[in-house]
């Protein structure tokens, strides 16, 4: 295991999204696999057992919102940290990602260093390690 | 030659030489071997199925080694005389790593399963195609990653243009919006420290309000040196605002106006923030080392651009603001004008009663519309006629009745104003009385709106400490009784305290003078 042994999860149909997201935190020492489609995302969530799911939310077939829902239901025991990026979200999703601090919303266009310190903060809090 | 190392794409290759070995290998005849540029092995496949002697591997990590280091192809044999050859993995001059493809002695061959072609072709042919491969794969993998590079910059630098437009507060002062906008973008852009140089009124481009230097890091010997910073930016703000476009001095020795600091500095460029013909001033920062790149520039230019608009936009909903007050105190101006007496009594109130909100803790909000009403709140009384507003005895019944629609025609008189509707009750109910005795529709207690009833306390406490045209003012003590015991009555209990409790900081501002009756009738 090298880096800081953290797995993260980039799910976007938008290639270069997911692209950016990888370099960014693969330099600073995560893993990244990616996903093309929810489902995709949800098996490699099954499989994979990443630290940190960033998911987009309009993706042909299910909907980033959807998978959240259903990998909470289907991984309850689990504790990992989910980013939702998007452009644009209904004010009733927004309350419900909102409504609990292991879920994010960060807004596209997305400010690549905000995702990278937005996992640094919740690694370093889980961590108990004091944050920079 | 000069060889970049690039990163072996294991991901895309591993799978491709493993099917290729397949196809190729079926007797067993060859083993394929790829290292990547620090020797590691990270794919093998092929006829000795990994069972090969230490001295093979060996000499396999030898030649990989010389390959590596020599960027060139060399060859060796294994103990059972079977020929290794090695090749590195390179395309236009990026090294990815090495491959090696060894001849399996005899004895150790181990046939793949299934059908498949015979190995009757050379090492060299499959040893090339493979590298070409490998390389090739590995190549675009490097420039998908620096092109990916690229695109993660250009995605913060549109992500902090939305913020820019999204987060500045509306009204802020133009040198903090700078001051915001500048702090924003220091993680894309490489400055040591940055001078807003803000236009003064009319003559100079220099010299408006708000100049500011601010460091990156605050160095004890660097806080020293601001008037240089400031004196130098003065220089370069000229002839950006001169020449209406970004001004970069990479050399800043050879320049007149920036030589003194080039001691500190390699680089300064200055950015005008305008928007059409307005000149709002000039940002210029500074480098201690390297130069300003064009990239660096052209951000930093587009972002104060949109930094111009947004100042823009600040200034005029300030002049709004400022527009709509004054159109006020004029109007209060017009009513007041003819009565020396009533002189200044709107502005009086109006303190009187925000002294009166702040004392009972209103919102923000409140505290603005109160501010309004109380000024506008007597705008009614320019339909009476002036000889029952100065009449000096007792007023008729039919005179009074008159004095008493004053309250409901300034808020009928101001109805068409759209932004003072939440003004229209204060200024309708600020005769109102507690005990529903007052006029013009007797509302009682929480009916009136409070902020009349705010009014209304002060406005008697008013009255009461100023000259009439009817009576000499009461003492202030007296005053105070008086408006103790209508407290409950006539006025809003919780102000009437307020204004007792504080006395002081209302008599500051009671009307000081007696008005005499012969500069009554001068006016």
């Amino acid at each position: 295991m090298y880096g800081n042994g953290y797995l993260v999860l980039s799910i976007d149909d938008d290639l270069c999204v997911s692209r950016v997201v990888q370099l960014k935190l693969e330099n600073a020492g995560y893993r990244v696999a990616r996903a093309v489609t929810a489902e995709e995302g949800l098996a490699k969530i099954r499989d994979l057992k990443p630290d940190v799911v960033i998911t987009d939310v309009k993706m042909p077939g299910m909907s980033g919102i959807d998978l959240c829902r259903r990998c909470e239901e289907l991984f309850s025991d689990r504790e990992y940290l989910t980013i939702v990026l998007t452009a644009q979200l209904d004010e009733e999703s927004r309350i419900w990602v909102e409504s609990s601090n292991r879920r994010r919303f960060i807004s596209k266009p997305f400010s690549p260093r905000k995702v990278l310190e937005t996992i640094e903060s919740y690694r370093l809090d889980r961590e108990g390690a004091p944050v920079t | 030659m000069s060889v970049v190392k690039g990163r072996l794409s294991a991901d895309l290759t591993a799978p491709g030489v493993a099917e290729l070995v397949r196809h190729l290998n079926r007797d067993g005849a060859l083993c394929i071997e790829l290292v990547d540029n620090d020797g590691n092995v990270v794919t093998c496949a092929g006829g000795c199925a990994g069972s090969c002697s230490k001295q093979c591997a060996t000499m396999r990590s030898r030649l990989a080694s010389e390959v590596l280091n020599t960027h060139g192809p060399c060859c060796g044999s294994c103990e059972g005389g079977g020929r290794i050859e090695a090749l590195p993995v390179m395309h236009s001059a990026a090294q990815f790593g090495a491959v090696l493809v060894c001849e399996v002695p005899a004895g150790l061959r181990v046939p793949a399963p299934g059908n498949g072609i015979q190995t009757t072709t050379g090492i060299d042919p499959l040893l090339n195609s493979l590298s070409l491969l490998v390389a090739q794969s590995s190549f675009y993998e490097l420039e998908v990653r620096s092109l990916t590079s690229d695109l993660s910059l250009r995605y913060e630098e549109l992500a902090l243009m939305y913020e820019i437009g999204e987060r500045i507060p509306i009204r802020a002062e133009t040198a903090s919006v700078i001051d915001y906008v500048v702090e924003s973008f220091k993680d894309l852009v490489n400055y040591d420290a940055a001078c807003w140089v803000p236009a003064g009124s009319k003559e100079g481009l220099n010299g408006g309000e708000g100049e500011w230097v601010r460091w990156i890091d605050s160095r004890g010997e660097a806080r020293s040196l601001d008037r240089d910073v400031r004196r130098v930016s003065r220089a370069i703000a000229e002839r950006v605002a001169s020449g209406g476009s970004v001004l970069t001095v990479n050399t800043m020795a050879a320049d007149a106006d920036t030589q003194q600091l080039s001691e500190t500095f390699s680089a300064a460029s200055g950015y005008p923030v305008a928007v059409e013909e307005e000149y709002y001033g000039t940002l210029v920062l500074f480098k201690f080392q390297g130069d300003f790149k064009s990239g660096e520039a052209m951000l930093v230019s587009a972002v104060m651009r949109r930094s111009g608009t947004v100042i823009r936009n600040a200034n005029l909903y300030k002049e709004l603001d400022e527009f709509f007050l004054n159109t006020i105190k004029a109007l209060v101006r017009i009513i007041e004008g003819k009565d020396a007496y009533t002189r200044g009594h709107s502005e009086r109130v109006s303190t009187f009663s925000m002294l009166l909100g702040n004392m009972l803790n209103l919102p923000l909000s409140e505290k603005e519309a109160l501010s309004r009403s109380s000024l506008l709140h007597d705008i009614g009384k320019i339909k009476v006629p002036e000889e029952i507003l100065k009449k000096p005895g007792a007023l008729t019944a039919e005179e009074f009745a008159v004095i008493k629609e004053h309250p409901g025609f300034g808020a009928d008189m101001l109805s068409p104003i759209g932004q003072l509707s939440h003004c229209l009750p204060d200024i309708r109910h600020h005769h109102e009385r507690i005990d529903g005795k007052g006029y013009p529709d007797g509302l009682k207690g929480d009916e009136i709106p409070q902020r009349a009833r705010i009014i209304a306390v002060a406005d008697t406490f008013d009255a009461l400490t100023s000259d009439r045209c009817y009576r000499p003012k009461f003492g202030v003590e007296k005053a105070l009784q008086i408006i103790e015991e209508a407290a409950g009555t006539q006025l809003y209990p919780e102000a009437a305290a307020a204004l007792v409790s504080n006395k002081d900081a209302f008599l500051e501002h009671v009307e000081a003078k007696s008005v005499t009756a012969e500069e009554s009738d001068r006016n």
